[in-house]
């Protein structure tokens, strides 16, 4: 029997399992949910009104109307900032679901809720700027102008026009009020908290309770803060400021709901990792990184013995072709001598062949110990 | 609980063939009655009609997206496109041919498309790691390995041109014939046979670089093989 004919006959009894190969088991229900909403979001209801329906919403015009011109006639006691500081009740709303990627804001209209069930939905408005929910969250607009968004779950990255005025873009989730003042942002609504990153300008975090007292986060930063806002932490990159800001604004929070993803401060000089990474590989290359930038922000950190820091960053990393790490981007960056430490000791890590081109976005949280007492 | 019960209206129905019973033909091909009712309902919008479209063709869907795509973690997501795509369509359905070889060509389009696109992007492939014949950990089952003779395949499937390779899974995997195939791709027969060709002598010599599929060409087969 020639070699090509037994090769044959290897094909053909793989291509004879591969036909009685089933599928793996498919999560039908969740399926179903996500592609008759996306149908929905193709096709927006535009019912058809009633007679009666347009006699309502004719009134509603004449009342909204009555409204305005009250209003412009001498209602100058209402104070501007504090209708944009109101927070707005989510249960008055009851509007369309919109599950698309791109949605201009004009089609939209209070209590419109937005599901990211199948993609990024990004919102245009011409004035405030871009937002984007990111895939798997909610949000709900409660108000248009100042645009108030109810974030139930997942992530919100805002880009707004810089210039507007103060609060002219305001993020609720849980109890906790994100509000704008010209600026990129992301918010993520977890469990137990709610994340913020400060890439551009300043956002002010408070309570939607009575006695709202701000976090101010100026960027490039961070911060983590219960569900209420009654308590919080702030990171920014000048290491003098987290030890300001962890005196000064951080109150207790319970361990668990910060400690996501600590690795043990380890003795390392230097970081070694296996020649080829798989994709499951990648998880202890972040974590080698983490390690690296732990030592690194401990020896350069003027610590004050004390104070346990956790610095919380934005990485992106680029692989080179060979797998080797070629460029690593922290926002916000770390100190330029935690910097270069890093730079100089990542130097070893190699993702493989695998990873070639790559480029790989992590949240890192940064632990750095009180130093040891000298023996 | 039904979620979709076929209309009593005969007048609903398009052309209705006499001396058919049972089946009713859009344009050119008869269609059973209840899967023609539905279509036609689909075609107005009917989200349950479509529901219902959806529950009776998933599986057999499914089955083409995980034969051309392989192992892969899309799955549910091009599942989801294809029947996104046929309730696109659906209007533009012709009945030139029968619902079920129109939605299998829709299906093989929407994982076309995908892998197309996918070549734009920088992936992580996940790689094999270990030679299994240095492998330490405990034998496998069958099923691990036979899992991994599968993953394998389709490994040395993707070093095949997309064009060798789509008529290759289509004919050897879906089993259709070169002609359908020559429908599906948009080219001749003749070319469609060429493709094969290679497909399988390129196939065969690859195959001895698999390190889970290289004991396949091996000389010691079973005698129930030999007599194939």
């Amino acid at each position: 029997m020639t070699d090509s004919s037994l090769e044959l006959r290897g094909v053909r009894k793989v291509v004879e399992e591969v036909k009685a190969a089933e599928p793996p088991p498919i999560r039908w229900a969740a399926l179903e949910c996500e592609l008759f909403a996306e149908l929905e979001g193709q096709i927006p209801a535009d019912p058809v009104r009633s007679p009666k329906r347009r006699q309502a919403a004719l009134l509603w015009a004449f009342a909204a109307a009555a409204i305005v011109g009250l209003g412009l006639a001498g209602q100058s006691a209402l104070k501007r900032a504090d209708n944009l500081a109101a927070p707005v009740e989510s249960s008055s709303v009851n509007g369309r679901t919109w599950t698309k990627s791109h949605v201009n804001s004009t089609e939209t209209r209070v209590g419109d809720h937005f599901v990211a069930s199948h993609s990024d939905i990004t919102i245009q408005d011409a004035r405030l700027g871009t937002w984007t929910l990111f895939l798997g969250g909610e949000a709900t607009l409660l108000n248009q102008a100042p645009l108030v968004l109810q974030l139930a779950q997942g992530e919100l990255r805002a880009e707004i026009t810089p210039g507007l005025q103060p609060d002219s873009f305001v993020v609720q989730a849980a109890q906790t009020r994100v509000a704008v003042k010209g600026t990129i942002f992301r918010v993520h609504r977890q469990p137990d908290r709610v994340h913020v990153d400060v890439e551009r300008g300043t956002v002010s975090v408070s309570s939607l309770g009575a006695g709202r007292q701000a976090f101010e986060l100026r960027a490039p930063a961070s911060g983590d803060f219960a569900l209420d806002a009654s308590t919080g932490r702030v990171w920014e990159p000048n290491p003098t400021e987290w030890v300001n800001n962890a005196r000064a604004k951080t109150a207790p929070m319970p361990a668990p709901a910060l400690a996501t993803r600590r690795v043990a401060r380890a003795n390392l000089a230097r970081e070694t990792l296996p020649t080829t990474l798989s994709l499951d590989q990648v998880g202890a290359g972040v974590d080698s990184l983490i390690r690296i930038a732990s030592t690194c922000l401990s020896e350069t950190v003027a610590s004050n013995g004390q104070l346990s820091l956790t610095f919380v960053t934005q990485a992106r990393l680029s692989v080179s072709a060979e797998g080797e790490l070629s460029e690593l981007e922290l926002t916000p960056p770390l100190l330029p001598k935690a910097s270069e430490c890093l730079r100089q000791r990542t130097r070893s890590l190699n993702f493989g062949s695998s990873q070639k081109g790559a480029e790989l976005f992590r949240r890192l949280e940064i632990e750095v110990s009180p130093r040891e007492p000298a023996h | 609980m039904r979620l979709f019960s076929v209309p009593n209206e005969p007048h609903r129905l398009p052309h209705p063939v006499p001396g058919a019973a049972g089946s009713v033909t859009l344009r050119g091909v008869a269609e059973p009655l209840e899967l023609a009712a539905l279509i036609d309902c689909c075609r107005t919008g009917d989200k349950q009609a479509f529901r219902a479209l959806f529950i009776q063709h998933r599986d057999h869907v499914a089955r083409v997206v995980y034969r051309m795509l392989g192992p892969s973690a899309d799955l549910e997501d091009l599942i989801q496109e294809v029947f996104v795509q046929v309730f696109r369509s659906l209007k533009d359905f012709k009945a030139e041919s029968k619902f079920s070889t129109w939605l299998h060509r829709v299906t093989v389009n929407v994982v076309l498309m995908h892998r197309r696109h996918a070549k734009s992007r920088p992936v992580f492939d996940v790689l094999p790691l270990l030679d299994p014949a240095d492998n330490q950990r405990p034998k496998a089952d069958e099923e691990f390995a036979r899992q991994e003779r599968i993953a394998a395949f389709y490994r040395l499937l993707n070093r095949l041109s997309e064009k060798k390779r789509t008529v290759f899974i289509l004919h050897e995997i879906e089993g259709l014939s070169p002609t359908e195939i020559a429908n599906t791709v948009n080219a001749p027969a003749l070319t469609v046979r060429t493709r094969l060709f290679y497909a399988r002598r390129e196939l065969a010599l690859l195959l001895k670089e698999e390190p889970y599929l290289a004991h396949l060409t091996a000389q010691q087969l079973d005698p129930a093989e030999e007599r194939l």
